[in-house]
Order: structure tokens, then sequence, then C-alpha cells
């Protein structure tokens, strides 16, 4: 049944890409895949594309899929191994939820970072105090590691 | 993780401001557990003034009994008093060692009723008691307005029971005595059946091994009981060997206190000296003798104190008979057959009970787990009842405090085989609140009126950065709120705060329920009669019958009773607590219970209400759906997609089915490939349960669905 629902995700995918993100997979393992998503246009992140690696669970769609940044990124809730703090990959998944609409959450999260939240609190305070320093260092790492 | 939670403002607040309840609630254990250090001070004062005034005591008692000049005199016998006492008991004799003996030693516990009689001469008018005439000589022209005043606020009158705990000295010998005497003192509770409280006296005494004899003093807790007093109320002929006895018996009491003081050992319930008002009285008791030589009587009492499991004869009973006599008060209770249990066999009852109470918990233990793996899935968690586990916790979580407490303050070794149930019910209840807590996981998003907004396409909601709050761990300032309200807030807002508080007030629950014994019994009735309603009421609101099987159920109740019947209807149980006839009725409305919740089972969850409130509220999963809308003739004929395989919900299967067979399967559960949840989401029926057994909510919307 994974692999059923995988290959039609994949299909949907290509029928009707969402914007500014794309994703299929690495080799001929259908269960692992790799994504990029382009920085939104109105974040720190514009002009970047970041890499992600999603790992398929095999009882998936049951189990939320393993989704990380391969491209280094600054920001509160992502961590320097590339980790998401995203309740929907975690205790809010659903078997309806698929891998565009991760994608597209990713995508707003990048434009809103979720500060209360946060798996890099250094970066959550910043975000908080000083909003402008944040912005300079985010776009500073897009430049240096997603260009 | 769940942002959910923390778009409600009230989790923005920083994190600090947790710190802040903790630390006043350590503070307040602190406080708690450390505030009575100050009286230590107090308490060796105290200790150092009983120094000086029993050796005072102690050199006049000395010369005294040397015949020189001393500040003590013996108070001279009331003559009345002996005849007045033996018109309610005989003093027992010297046996013959070959027919009949005493028990030599009644350290323990020994219960009994008292009848009252007011030996005030007005009340004794026109009485006619044989011992009328002894009485009246006895108070002989005693102030009766001194006797209201001492009578403070117990009801001497109503007092129907006593209980006596005794603790008896091995014999001392004294050169130029031959008797053997020996110093007993305890404690004797009167007790009254309206009031929970006792009215609790000291006792000191002496103890005559031969005829078994026991004569002394009881005063109100409080009051110092002079020993040296003693040999006044015992038989004349006993009277010198008895005032040297007490001598040595003064001598090793100074002996203990100076030690305690060099030891810097304080006793905290030995020097709460402030004299109470109240009854003294003199008191006499016999020992029912026993037809046991005195030979086998001694090997019976070393095989009590040195078990060595060698065969003695069988124990006699152990039986009192006495009076307690006050003159100051003009009170006589006549204490008849009191039964004596012996400490040692006490302790054995003890381990007894805590070996069968562990076992019984082990029992319960067993059953949990065979019922917590077979409702394990979400679908067995939603349908049974969190109030069942939860109050079954609460009821183990206070029997752990319980056993722990009795464990521990009870000194002696024995108590301590109470551990083994404390222990027991501690794993019990930690597994049934964490059952609790799963179930209360699986049952919450039924309380979600509103399904969250669709996820992936949700905004965060932007915070412009002035809006971001500032931190409110400042000191309240003095225009701003009060301090009051501001903490009355903090604790609605921080959720540490709250679990600091409910703990608090959980904790203190617990002490009062254990120490208050009326607040124990509204426990009990209440806690055991809710194990199973809750159960009965869910499954009636839910339509769906439980999930509880018939072993878990009758086991359980069958163990919980265990306790309760054995404390509440067991006239000799262990705590000494007074049978209650409610606790039959209150095991049979339990069974009841339980007789409900087997024939919803197998009637249907409302079979006892009648038809018109029973709800009809049991989902159906499976509607007939207006597929003819569509053409019926169409090949690919598809109800949408399913949202979990994505894959199309076809009927093609039934409608052929039903061209075969004439609809006549229609009813009898052939369309079955789909069902449609109650917020008109259409799945695969076999998707749909996969995910049921994850987590019990729709796919699309998040609203909880009942079982499919």
């Amino acid at each position: 049944m994974a692999l059923k629902r995988i290959n039609k995700e994949l299909i949907d995918l290509g029928r009707d890409p969402p914007s500014s993100c794309s994703a299929g997979p690495v080799g001929d393992n259908m269960f692992s895949w790799q994504a990029t998503i382009m920085g939104p246009t109105d974040s720190p992140y514009s002009g970047g594309v970041f890499f992600l690696t999603i790992t398929f669970p095999t009882d998936y769609p049951f189990k939320p899929p393993k989704v990380s940044f391969r491209t280094k990124i600054y920001h509160p809730n992502i961590n320097a191994n590339g980790s998401i703090c995203l309740d929907i990959l975690r205790d809010q998944w659903s078997p309806a939820l698929t891998i565009s609409k991760v994608l597209l959450s990713i995508c707003s999260m990048l434009t809103d970072p979720n500060p209360d939240d946060p798996l890099v609190h250094d970066i959550a305070h910043l975000y908080k105090t000083d909003r402008t320093r944040y912005e300079a260092t985010a776009r500073e790492w897009t430049r240096k590691y997603a260009t | 993780m769940d942002r959910n939670d923390e778009n409600d403002g009230s989790a923005r607040i920083p994190q600090q401001r947790s710190s802040v309840p903790s630390f006043l609630f350590l503070i307040f254990m602190l406080f708690i557990l450390t505030n009575h250090t100050g009286d230590e001070f107090l308490a060796r004062n105290h200790y150092q003034d009983a120094l000086q005034s029993l050796n005072y005591q102690l050199s006049n008692f000395t010369a005294w009994l040397n015949g020189t000049e001393s500040n003590f005199t013996m108070p001279d016998r009331n003559a009345a008093a002996t005849p007045l006492v033996g018109s309610f008991m005989s003093f027992g004799s010297r046996l013959n060692p070959q027919w009949g003996s005493y028990f030599s030693n009644v350290t323990g516990f020994a219960h009994g009723e008292i009848d009252f009689f007011n030996i005030t001469p007005p009340s004794l008018g026109s009485a006619t008691y044989s011992w009328r005439t002894h009485a009246e000589t006895f108070m002989g022209d005693t102030n009766m307005t001194d006797l209201a005043g001492h009578f403070g606020s117990w009801n001497w009158t109503g007092s129907d029971k006593i209980s006596w705990s005794i603790m008896d000295r091995a014999p001392i010998s004294v050169k130029g005595v031959t008797e053997k005497i020996a110093m007993v003192h305890g404690r004797i509770d009167v007790r009254h059946p309206a009031t929970s409280d006792d009215m609790k006296l000291d006792f000191e005494g002496v103890h005559f091994l031969a005829n078994g004899s026991i004569y002394g003093f009881a005063e109100p807790t409080g009051r110092h009981i002079d020993i040296r007093y003693i040999p006044a109320f015992v038989p004349e002929a006993f009277q010198n060997d008895t005032a040297r006895t007490i001598e040595p018996e003064l001598m090793s009491r100074i002996n203990k206190v100076k030690d305690m003081i060099d030891a810097g050992v304080i006793d905290q319930d030995s020097t709460n000296g402030e004299p109470q008002g109240g009854c003294g009285f003199s008191v006499y008791a016999q020992i029912a003798p026993s037809e046991i030589p005195a030979k086998y009587m001694e090997d019976l009492e070393d095989e009590l104190q040195k078990p060595t499991g060698r065969w003695t004869v069988k124990r006699p009973p152990l039986k009192l008979n006495g009076v307690l006599l006050s003159r100051e008060c003009g009170i006589l209770y006549n204490l008849h057959d009191a039964e004596g249990l012996r400490s040692q066999l006490f302790f054995r009852k003890v381990a007894t009970y805590a070996g069968i109470s562990a076992l019984v918990y082990l029992v319960q233990l067993l059953l949990l787990s065979r019922q917590v793996d077979r409702s394990r899935t979400p679908a067995g968690l939603s349908r049974v009842s969190l109030w069942t586990f939860l109050t079954q916790s609460i009821v183990d979580s206070v029997s752990f405090a319980g056993h722990i407490t009795f464990a521990i303050i009870a000194n002696g070794r024995p108590s301590l085989s109470l551990v083994a149930p404390a222990f027991v019910a501690c794993v019990l209840f930690a597994f049934e609140s964490q059952h609790a807590i799963l179930i209360n996981q699986v049952q919450a998003p039924e309380d979600a009126v509103a399904p969250p907004p669709p996820r992936p396409v949700q905004q965060e909601p932007s915070l412009p950065p002035q809006a971001v709050p500032t931190p409110t761990t400042a000191p309240p300032r003095s225009t701003g709120p009060t301090f009051l309200s501001l903490l009355f807030r903090h604790i609605r807002s921080d959720p540490q705060a709250r679990i600091w508080l409910g703990m608090f007030f959980f904790l203190t629950f617990i002490v009062r329920v254990i120490v208050t014994p009326s607040l124990a019994l509204v426990f009990v009735a209440s806690m055991y009669s809710l194990f199973w309603l809750p159960q009965i009421v869910r499954s009636v609101k839910k339509g769906r019958s439980s999930a509880l099987t018939a072993e878990y159920m009758i086991g359980t109740s069958l163990c919980r009773l265990f306790h309760a019947l054995y404390f509440l209807t067991c006239p000799k149980n262990v705590l000494d607590v007074e049978p209650r006839r409610w606790m039959w009725y209150l095991a049979m409305f339990i069974f009841l219970q339980v007789a409900v919740i087997l024939l919803q089972q197998r009637f249907g969850p409302a079979f006892f209400l009648p038809k018109r409130f029973a709800r009809a509220q049991v989902h159906d999963y499976h509607p007939a759906l207006p597929l003819s809308a569509a053409d019926p003739e169409a090949p690919d004929e598809s109800l949408g997609d399913c949202a979990i395989c994505m894959e199309a919900i076809h009927t093609e299967d039934e409608k052929q089915l039903e061209h075969v067979t004439g609809g006549l399967l229609r009813n009898v559960g052939a369309r079955r490939s789909y069902s449609l949840a109650p917020c008109q989401h259409l799945f695969h029926t076999e998707c749909l349960e996969k995910w049921l057994a994850i987590k019990n909510i729709c796919p699309h919307c998040r609203r909880p669905l009942p079982p499919l």
C-alpha cells in the first residue's frame, strides 16, 4: 500500500507541481526522495535553493515521512543537523497529508518561523528581540550555503 | 511540539515565569518539614526541668522510705475504695501453680466496654445499688462545684469503650522484696461513640505477678503522674514492697532522662506539657486466671518473646476486668471482660495482613495488565471510561500512602512488612494512572468541539517585533494589579503552577484522608461506588458497550472489596475500626454495577433505559449512498478518492453483488468496502481501520471519530 501511494503522489506531483518546490525519488528506491525548496521571496531566504531528503516509513501514510534539510539554514525551527521542528511531521500527522502539502508547510514556516516552539533557542531569542540582525544572518547564510 | 497550543496568547509567556511557583512550593514544603526545629531548645529545657523534679522526688521518697524527715508523705488510703471496687470486680488470689496461673506479662492492647456510674452523692439519691453506702463513704464531703470544674468538654457520661495499651516491664528484683512486682505503664483511650476523638489518659501502675492484679493511676495526657503515690492504692500487705520497687524505678527514669539529654535525643511528643482539664482515675484491674499450670505458662511466654517454633499449650484468651475510679469527678467506670491482645500476636497479625494484602494487590496488578493488553488499541481505549481508572489510581495512591505511613510510624520491625503491600499498591497506582493518561490522550479529541483549521495551508500568526510580550515576572507595580490578582492570573496561565497547585491539594487531601477517620469513611464510600459507574454512563452516552472484560471487573471488584470489607466489617481488624453495616450495601452496589456493565455488553448499552431515552448515537459507517444519482450503468463509478491510499472508492463489487442476489444482501453488511465518517468524509473501510488503530480522528478534518 505504501509503495502504491508514494507512486500516486509522484504522479500527482508531476501533473500538478507546487510552485517553488519539487520532489522525487533519488534512485530506484521509491522510499527515499530528494526535494528542493526555493526560498520564499518575502523572507530572508529568498534567492536560496534548499535541498531536503525525504524518507518514507514502510507504513506510510499511517506514519509521517522523515524530512530534513541538507542545506545549512539559519532558522529557529531547524537545527544544524537539518532536523525540522514541525508538528505535522510528528504528532499532528494525518494520512490525508501529502508530500506536496508538507513542503508547502515548510515553505510557510520559512516565511513565518515559530519562535515559541524553537529547536535552536539562540536563533529564536534573536528572532524575538532583534529581528533585523536575525534577518541579516539568515540572508548571509542563504548567500553562503544556498546559492 | 503542538503548535496549536501556542497560538493562544497564554503560552507565549517567557519560560522563567514557571520557576516562581516551583520556588514558592519548595519553600512551602521546606517550611512544613522544618518548622518545628525551633522548639528543640524549649524541649531540652523541659527535660532539664523534668530531671530536676525527678531528682527532688527521689530524694524525698528515699528519705520517707528510710523513715527520716522529708517533704513527702504518703496520703491516707481511702478505706471505702476497696469495698467499692470489690463490689464490681474481685481481686485474684494466689493460685496453686499445678492448677492454674496468670499471664505474667500483659504487654499489648486491651479493648473493652465500660459502664458508666455516677457516684456523686446527689445522683445516687434514690438508687438502690448495693454499693451505695460504699460510694457515699468514698466520696465523703466532696465539694460538688469543684466536680463540675473538672469535667472539661469531654462527654464522660456517654463514653462506652476504652482501649488500653499496656507496656509491662520485667519485674525488678529489689533486695528485701519477696513479691514479684512489675512496673506497667501505657495509655488508656476513652471512647465516645459520637465523636471521632478519644480522651487520652496516661497510665502508670504496678502489676503483681502472683495474683494478676494491677493497680495504678490514669491521668489526662499532659498531667504529670507521680508514681510515688501508687503504694497508697495497693492492698496494705503489699504497700512496703511496692514502695521499695518504686524507688529503683524512679532512679532508672532519672538515668533515662539524663541519657536522653546527653544523647541530644529530643522526643517532641513528650514535651507538650500543657495540663488539660479532665478527670484523674485510680485504676484497679485483674487478669482473669487461666487453667494452665504455671510451668506451661512460662513456656508459652518464652515462646512468645523469643519464638523458636517448639510446641506449647494452646494460648488461653487474655481477659481483663477492672474499675476506673475518679474521686475528683465522681465517676466510676466498670470495665468487664476486656479482651487483651499481646503485642507480639498483634504484630504477627499485622504481618499476616500485610502478606495477604500484598498478594491481593499482585492479583489486581495481573488483572490490570491483562485488561490493558486487551484494550491497547485506540478503538479499545475509546470504549473504557477514564474515571474508572482514575478513581482506582486515587484509591491506590491513598492506600500506598496509608500503608507506608503505618509502616514507618508504628515502630517495631514487624510493621515494616506493610512496606510490601505499599510497594505493590504504588506500582498499581503507577500503571493505572499511566493507563488513565493513555485513555485521556485517546479520548481528548472528543472534547474538542471545533476542529482546527486545515493544517498545510495554515499561516502562522506573524509576530510583529513590538508585539512580543514583556516578561511578566517583573515585580508588581504599585499602580498595576494587586499581588493577589497577579498570583491568580499567574496560576491560571502557567501550566506548571497548576501542576504544583494540583499536587499540593492532592497531597493535602491524601494526608487528611489518612489522618481523619471520618473523612476516610466518606472517601471509601464515594470512591468505591465510583469504580464502574462512569463506565456505565460512558457506554450509554457513546452507545458502545465497554471493552472491559468480565474477568477484570469481577476480579478487581473482589480484590478491592477485600480491603474495604476487612477493615469495615471484620470486628477484629488490625486497625481496630468499628464494623459498619453499610459496607455490605456498598459491596452489593459495586456488584450491581458490574452486572449492569456485563448486561450492557450482552443486550446493548442502553438496555435498562426506556426506548425513548436510548438515543441512537451509534454512527453508521456504512449507509446506503445515493449512487443512483449518477448514471447506474456508468462503467467507472467512483465515490471519489480515499484520502489515505489515494485510490478511487468503487462500489462496483456491491452493485454486482446486489444484481446477483437481488438486493438480499443489502442489509447484511455487504456495503462495507467504504466508510462514511460522521463528518461526511469517505474512506476505504480497510484504510480507515488502519488509521483508527493509530489515532481516532478524521484524517481530513481532525474531528474525533467513533469506533468503527
